[in-house]
């Protein structure tokens, strides 16, 4: 059977061949191949005589003859050190290896857990874009938000003022004054107090402690000191003048307001912009226009609640009062430039709102 | 007495345990594994390149390459064949790059086969010169080297290989990358024409009978 390994010599192709031009290639016959063949397999296997097929035990002789010859050309001994220098020349290049790598790391892109820092730098372009669009666009929002929560707290704070009226003979909420009394001391006057009521926010917090409305409805959103948690119906007024959510209708006129007297009247509104709050005391700010808009929706306008329940927006402190038949700044007294604290409504229909 | 669980020394692992031992990091046992090969490869790439200088170079090579590519080997093979491959590209590499055109003037006495077939020759007709004594050994070895050095890069190398470090057939063809039939090609033509070569270059015995 012949050996399906066995293939007939490839054919030369010295142009195609590595090695040294010129040299032709000579064969081997059969019998001698498989003499060879005979004698290389028995070497592998660390053998040099092997079993020879039958009759060519000498060609296997004749080729072990003359392959002994290539036992004559014994190469000397490699260098002793070329191990060590082999160690030595791997270990630079695991060197150079790191090296290289460093290099491409530097002048790759530099990346952080997997993004580069274009990529950082684009995201981040995008975001500041974008936040910077949406931004200014939530804070609209959620302005016009805190301005409709406020709105709906003074339409809460009218209803109360109704049921007040109705309780107590068509008064608005007033406590004991006397003609000449200071009104911008927030937070020191007590019910019942002898010398009288010296906090025209009181006068509105009278709806808190006799429960027609709750600390928390009569609040501005806006308001960042409203301290409403600390509010309760034991307080008779706002624990100090930042904590006051609205300015109300100025109560020490000697006449005695009641709700049905001017129906466009304006009761209460956000806060006036002309008393500002020094060292925790009330004072007038003279800088301030006369017809600024209040600072609590950041200067961008006031909610209005007018005596007849309706709360509207606007920007410029003035309401149509029927009575005087003309434009009426609610923020200030007529024919006053100077505010002291003691400055009561000019009449009946004047609105003259204050902490 | 011995601990239970010592370890054998280095020098009694085999090639494959010495490499896996090198990838866990272990750098006495890469050393190990050249030196055991120190002598074998070198002589190996000395014949195949005919240059000391070289074959200095290509061993370090191919360790380095052993190094790169150590995480690639599977240990359940022999390492002996892998390494010698990888010796062998790299020595077959260096040639070409230096285009040795050494031998050209061996070519000249050989008979020229000009019609493009393959010649045969036979061992028993040949009348090849061997050397009998020893003070013809070292005069032969250089004619020798310089025969083997004439041949073929791909004729030297499975030659070199098959004899010298005794690989199997089988092995060389799995380790270069051709078939077995091939490898036993190339050896009949190696060993014809090296046979031829030296029947031509071999010191002629002035008195034997003409």
């Amino acid at each position: 059977m012949p050996d399906p390994t066995h293939q007939t010599p490839e054919p030369r192709d010295p142009a195609n061949q590595p090695g040294t031009p010129g040299v032709p290639i000579v064969s081997l016959g059969e019998a001698d191949g498989q003499a060879l063949d005979t004698l290389l397999t028995s070497r592998a296997q660390g053998a040099d005589q092997g079993p020879a097929p039958a009759g060519s035990g000498e060609r296997v002789q004749k080729a072990r003859e003359l392959l002994g010859l290539l036992d004559t050309d014994q190469p000397d001994d490699p260098p002793a050190d070329l191990t060590a220098r082999t160690l030595a020349a791997v270990r630079a290049h695991e060197q150079r290896q790191r090296f290289s790598q460093q290099v491409q790391m530097l002048a790759e892109p530099r990346r952080t857990l997997g993004v580069s820092w274009h990529q950082v730098v684009t995201a981040a372009a995008v975001f500041l874009i974008g936040t910077s669009l949406l931004i200014p666009v939530m804070e609209r929002q959620q302005a016009d938000s805190r301005r409709i929560s406020g709105a709906a707290n003074l339409g809460m704070t009218g209803r109360a003022m109704g049921q007040y009226a109705v309780s107590n003979e068509g008064q608005m909420p007033r406590g004991e004054v006397r003609p000449g009394m200071s009104w911008w001391e927030v937070g020191q006057s007590q019910a019942g107090h002898q010398r009288g009521i010296e906090s025209n926010s009181a006068h509105l917090y009278r709806l808190v402690w006799k429960g027609y409305i709750s600390s928390a409805d009569l609040s501005c959103p806006e308001n960042a000191f409203a301290d409403i948690a600390r509010l309760t119906r034991d307080h008779h007024d706002w624990t100090g003048p930042l904590a006051v959510p609205f300015s109300y209708q100025n109560q020490y006129a000697s006449h005695v307001p009641r709700l049905n007297e001017a129906p466009d009247m304006a009761l209460v509104a956000d806060r006036n912009p002309l008393f500002d709050v020094y060292q925790g005391r009330i004072i007038y700010d003279a800088t301030t226009p006369m017809n600024a808009p209040s600072r609590s929706h950041r200067s961008t306008g006031q909610n209005v609640l007018t005596a007849n329940g309706v709360v509207a927006w606007g920007i410029r402190p003035y309401v149509e009062t029927l009575g005087a038949d003309t434009t009426d700044n609610f923020w200030t007294v007529d024919g006053v430039d100077v505010y002291t604290g003691r400055e009561t409504p000019a009449n009946p229909f004047d609105s003259f709102l204050v902490p | 007495m011995p601990e239970p669980d010592a370890t054998p020394p280095l020098e009694d692992l085999t090639d494959e345990q010495l490499l896996g031992r090198h990838r866990s990091g272990d750098e006495k046992a890469f050393e190990v594994l050249i030196e055991r090969y120190r002598l074998e490869l070198f002589h190996f790439l000395a014949r195949f390149l005919g240059d000391r200088t070289s074959a200095d170079d290509i061993f370090q090579e191919a360790f380095i390459q052993v190094h790169i590519s150590a995480g690639t080997f599977d240990t359940s093979r022999r390492f002996k064949p892998w390494l010698f491959t990888i010796a062998a590209n790299k020595a077959r590499d260096h040639l070409r790059k230096n285009k040795r055109q050494k031998a050209a003037s061996l070519s000249a006495s050989v008979d020229q086969h000009q019609d493009g077939g393959q010649a045969f020759i036979d061992l028993m007709e040949a009348d090849l010169p061997l050397p009998q004594e020893k003070a013809q050994q070292k005069e032969t070895g250089q004619i020798v080297r310089d025969v083997v050095s004439s041949l073929p890069e791909h004729l030297r190398e499975v030659l070199l290989l098959a004899y010298f470090n005794r690989m199997a057939y089988r092995e060389i063809a799995e380790n270069l990358g051709i078939p077995l039939g091939t490898v036993k090609s190339r050896l009949h033509a190696a060993v014809g024409t090296f046979a031829e070569l030296w029947k031509a270059q071999a010191p002629k015995d002035e008195d034997a009978p003409g």
